[in-house]
């Protein structure tokens, strides 16, 4: 049916709307930000070409690597975060327990609330002198382990690391189960004619049908870890000291702290490098296992 | 899938293919209204962006008089667009990388001011100075003068490096006054310490109060107020010894544990918060904070002000203070004839001695010399006298933000022992270079 | 499924319970902070309000400008949700149920779209919406939203389309249906968990936008609740325990919004129109 006359004409007018409004409002900014970068401006007044000399400035510059090197913290324990506990969540709630319902929704409340009220809880959790997680460590008599939580830069990044594993695990957990309840009921009865139950099942049968949609989730993974803006510069600011910053944090503080807008907007299009590298290279590892 | 269902969603569907034609037409019928509010009829509307949103006594005072404005002036309409404080430059920014400022806008003076006009985007209102050179001195205009140009006017003055302290605990250590000279305030931190109490609260997650409550007058103090103009005229450096001196005096007070252990990450309100309650020794912030701290506490008289003392062989003057005019009042270039009267009317009726008596009233320094009422706060009283005694330069108003950025961000590193203050001042000063 | 072994239920329940408490007491606190007074919050986060201060509430949703802002967030949500999902949608059944030439390029540049930070947009926006004559207008802010949305909608939606198998649409194609007749009725039904995830994650991301909302709107009586919610900061004072009730506020419509939708979540095949 696919070469039908009428069927081009219908891709046509099915994917002209959204293309349409999505180059004309996304992908022209991409453009501009593309021509910004080659230019020195302060976002007012004239602009001048620099060439490549802000890409050059920023690849020279220890606290952009010290960025790049916290985005990567944020993106592989994200990954190892959110996608095995999601899919764990999803897979246990799939089973039509009792109250599956309640803890549905108390698991996704995280990814509903505001990233300002995800910081201003997690502030409180961290906090030193009367946060939650120091009085529960003293409470328990382990006051040796109490930390300057996000202070300290042998705990900060983690410390943040895990407040966005909290933020987005219900994200992943609703992805997956929507997945789940799309296998159909004859491939779990089929099973269990095999005798495969339990683990085996999950393994074997349940898991590999949901492989389309695991890579979703780390590809989506991976794209928020390279965006990840509001939860950090609220809580630390990307403090101290640029310890916690992360490249959109350098970019913002490039672009709109220090007005240099045609670096920032390099940096802008270097977060875009990478994650699109991270990314087609993940495809193709997912594709190598495919064939 | 039953029947009202697909109902529903062609419905739906009939609504969105509808909205999504009436963009393009829609775009077109707001292009006129938004763009130019007079049209040509009797009122004329005059767009004003400020941060006046949160709930502070001199926000109301501003939104009162913006709205007596309006009562005086039936024919002239105030837009206001009120920006979350901590968004409002960002904000001030896009607008004018799209040329497209409000008609009255709210301005910062000095580092921040200069792009603005270098980008052409703002009025020079020399003419309507005379209004205020009876009541506004020199001083108070000059951060919004550029080249002979007048660019704003400015509503309140702030003075930045507070010393807010708990006269109780400073009698408990032996002090019954604020120590005079920096030795002997050394000496109170190094026993507040050992009596158990945290000598300063300080709340630097947000960067600038280290750099503007802190260095702003520390530095003064070694170096004089010549210092940061000399060093913009590439007349002298931040790594002269004098400014590593007071970038030390910073590294002193981490090193004796005078601040509290999360300082880095405790944002300013929190700090001042721990303060007042009583969970530390003193706090140092701008002269606004008195609101909270006194004036409007019930337990005021616990709590004294100083300033930072004198150091030996500083060049600066041991009892000036850093000060810094707030929100200056400008306007847009390029307004039409009409909105431009409309808009300089605004700026002579809203700046006046009225609004200056009135903050005033509310316990607010301002940078005017006017009567103070008779019901003025005695904590006003007390704060104008410890302030009136000359002004320093603050950091941030004078410097321009890559170079305060630098500063900021070593600061934090400073006080964690990651950075040693010859060295800060080393990256300070090549920030600056590498402007120009 | 049938044969649960008790251990096995066991650690199910408790590891369950372990999360949803994690989860859930961090918002417990913010709630009980936002019924207390600003000194007793500040004097200890951790304490019980000895007087609930309902005033609160009504003080936060007057600051925050609740009157105007919260039916400004209704409508642009709604309208950029729904434009989003269907456009979407649409897309997404073209690019995994078709063949055609310029499929890979279409749907890697949809793609490029999740990849964009976003506040590197935010003057090249700015200036694209001063050039519609867009600047303050609802369409100001559902374009963007609509546009930068697209991205993950079709990118979830294709993944789950794409698993379907592929004699899903024969039966339509045997009953003479066209193209669209198929996505209607055999599609959509059956991708109804997906569409469900897109359209919370849809309401959730354009309920709480800030920055756009910020820079492209500047009149009062179209600014969105996000803005209203940061008013409670200033640069030197906050009124964190506002903060926190006007937070709680704008956290309802929310929830509401997912409960209703919850279920379509997990009725999958089962309620759809395809058995065999």
């Amino acid at each position: 049916m696919q070469t039908l006359r009428g069927t081009k004409l219908a891709i046509f007018f099915g994917l002209f709307p959204a293309l349409f409004i999505y180059l004309g409002i996304a992908i022209v900014p991409i453009g501009l930000s593309l021509y910004y970068s080659v230019m020195n401006w302060n976002g007012m007044g004239s602009m001048s070409f620099a060439g490549l000399d802000n890409y050059i400035k920023i690849l020279s510059d220890d606290t952009f690597w010290l960025s790049v090197k916290n985005n990567v913290i944020i993106m592989v324990t994200g990954l190892i975060g959110q996608i095995p506990l999601g899919l764990l969540l999803a897979l246990l709630l799939n089973r039509g327990l009792k109250g599956s319902g309640i803890f549905r929704t108390i698991g996704f409340m995280p990814v509903v609330i505001s990233s300002v009220m995800v910081s201003l809880i997690w502030g409180m959790v961290y906090n030193t002198e009367y946060g939650m997680l120091n009085n529960l460590l003293g409470m328990v008599g382990l006051d040796g382990w109490k930390q300057n939580w996000l202070g300290d830069h042998k705990w900060s990044m983690l410390a943040i690391s895990i407040a966005y594993i909290w933020q987005n695990c219900g994200l992943y957990m609703v992805i997956f189960l929507a997945a789940l309840q799309n296998i159909p009921d004859e491939v779990n009865e089929a099973a269990e004619l095999d005798g495969a139950t339990g683990l085996k099942r999950t393994l074997r049968i349940t898991i590999p049908m949901v492989r389309g949609t695991i890579m979703v989730g780390v590809v989506y993974s991976i794209s928020n870890s390279f965006r990840v803006f509001d939860l950090i510069q609220i809580l630390t600011g990307g403090g101290p000291a640029h310890q916690t910053e992360v490249m959109t944090i350098y970019m913002y503080n490039s672009a709109f702290i220090n007005m240099r807008y045609g670096y920032g907007s390099a940096v802008s299009i270097l977060v875009l490098l990478f994650s699109l590298i991270v990314i087609s290279l993940i495809n193709r590892l997912g594709r190598e296992k495919d064939a | 899938m039953n029947k009202t269902n697909k109902g529903k969603k062609a419905v739906l569907l009939g609504l969105v293919a509808m909205l999504t034609l009436l963009t393009a037409a829609c775009g077109k019928d707001n292009a006129g209204g938004s763009g130019n509010g007079g049209n040509g009829t009797e009122t004329i509307t005059l767009n004003m962006m400020h941060q006046w949103t949160s709930p502070n006594v001199d926000n109301e005072v501003y939104k009162a008089r913006i709205a007596e404005f309006e009562k005086q002036h039936p024919n002239i309409k105030i837009k206001q667009d009120g920006v979350p404080a901590a968004q409002y430059k960002t904000k001030l920014r896009t607008l004018a990388a799209g040329n497209n400022l409000a008609d009255i806008n709210v301005v910062w003076p000095g580092a921040d001011l200069d792009p603005l006009v270098a980008g052409k985007l703002l009025e020079p209102i020399n003419p309507l100075m005379e209004n205020w050179t009876s009541i506004l001195p020199e001083e108070a205009l000059s951060g919004f003068n550029v080249d002979g140009q007048q660019y704003a006017v400015p509503t309140k003055q702030s003075f930045v490096d507070i010393i807010y302290y708990n006269k109780e605990m400073f009698a408990q250590v032996g002090y019954d006054q604020f120590p005079d000279t920096y030795d002997k305030f050394i000496d109170a931190v190094t026993k507040l310490k050992e009596a158990g109490i945290t000598p300063i609260s300080l709340g630097d997650k947000e960067q600038w109060p280290l750099q503007s409550s802190y260095v702003s007058i520390i530095g003064d103090r070694f170096t004089g107020s010549d210092f940061l103009p000399a060093v913009l005229e590439k007349k002298a450096k931040f790594t002269d010894p004098e400014f590593v001196k007071a970038l030390s005096v910073i590294e002193e007070l981490a090193k004796l544990g005078a601040f509290n252990t999360d300082a880095n990450n405790m944002d300013s309100v929190q700090a001042q918060d721990y303060f007042i309650q009583g969970k530390a020794a003193m706090h140092i912030s701008s002269s606004t904070v008195d609101g909270r701290v006194r004036i409007n506490n019930e337990e005021a008289d616990k709590f004294g002000i100083a300033i930072f003392p004198s150091v030996e062989g500083g060049k600066g003057d041991p009892k000036k203070s850093a000060g810094v005019v707030q929100y200056g009042i400008a306007i847009k270039s390029g307004l039409s004839e009409k909105k431009k009267a409309a808009a300089e009317e605004f700026l002579k009726f809203f700046v006046n001695e009225d609004l200056y008596k009135e903050l005033i009233r509310n316990g607010i320094v301002v940078p005017a010399k006017v009567e103070m009422p008779e019901d003025g706060s005695k904590y006003l009283e007390e704060m104008l006298a410890l302030t009136g005694n000359g002004t320093a330069p603050v950091f941030d108003a004078v410097v321009p933000t890559q170079v305060v950025d630098v500063l900021q961000n070593g600061l934090q590193a400073l006080i964690i022992g990651q950075e040693t203050p010859e060295k800060l001042a080393q990256e300070v000063q090549e920030a600056l270079d590498e402007l120009n | 499924m049938k044969r649960k072994s008790g251990l096995f239920q066991v650690f199910t329940y408790t590891f369950l319970s372990l999360f949803a408490i994690i989860n859930i007491i961090p918002l417990f606190w913010m709630v009980v902070n936002s019924f207390k007074k600003e000194q007793e919050y500040a004097a200890d986060p951790f304490s019980f309000p000895k007087v609930m201060q309902f005033s609160n509430y009504a003080k936060a949703w007057e600051v925050a400008n609740m009157n105007v802002y919260f039916l400004n967030s209704l409508i642009i949500t709604f309208v950029s949700l729904i434009v989003t999902v269907l456009l979407g949608a649409l897309a997404a059944y073209f690019l995994s149920r078709f063949k055609f030439k310029m499929r890979g390029t279409t749907y890697s540049l949809f793609l490029l779209g999740m990849l964009v930070p976003i506040h590197a947009t935010l003057i090249p926006i700015f200036l694209i919406m001063q050039k519609l004559h867009l600047l303050d207008t609802y369409w100001s802010l559902i374009l963007p939203y609509t546009a930068f949305h697209l991205s993950l909608t079709v990118f979830i939606l294709e993944g789950f389309m794409r698993g379907f198998p592929k004699d899903l649409e024969e039966s339509g194609v045997m009953d003479g249906a066209g193209v669209y007749r198929i996505f209607w009725s055999i599609i959509l039904p059956i991708t109804r968990p997906a569409l469900a995830t897109v359209i919370i994650l849809n309401f959730i991301y354009n309920w709480n936008e800030y920055l756009f909302a910020l820079v492209l709107i500047t009149s009062t009586e179209l600014k969105t609740l996000p803005l209203g919610l940061a008013n409670f900061v200033g640069i030197e004072t906050a009124s964190l325990t506002l903060q926190m009730a006007a937070l709680t506020i704008a956290l309802i419509p929310i929830l509401i919004f997912y409960l209703l939708l919850q279920k379509q979540l997990v009725n999958g095949m089962t309620a759809g129109a395809v058995k065999g």
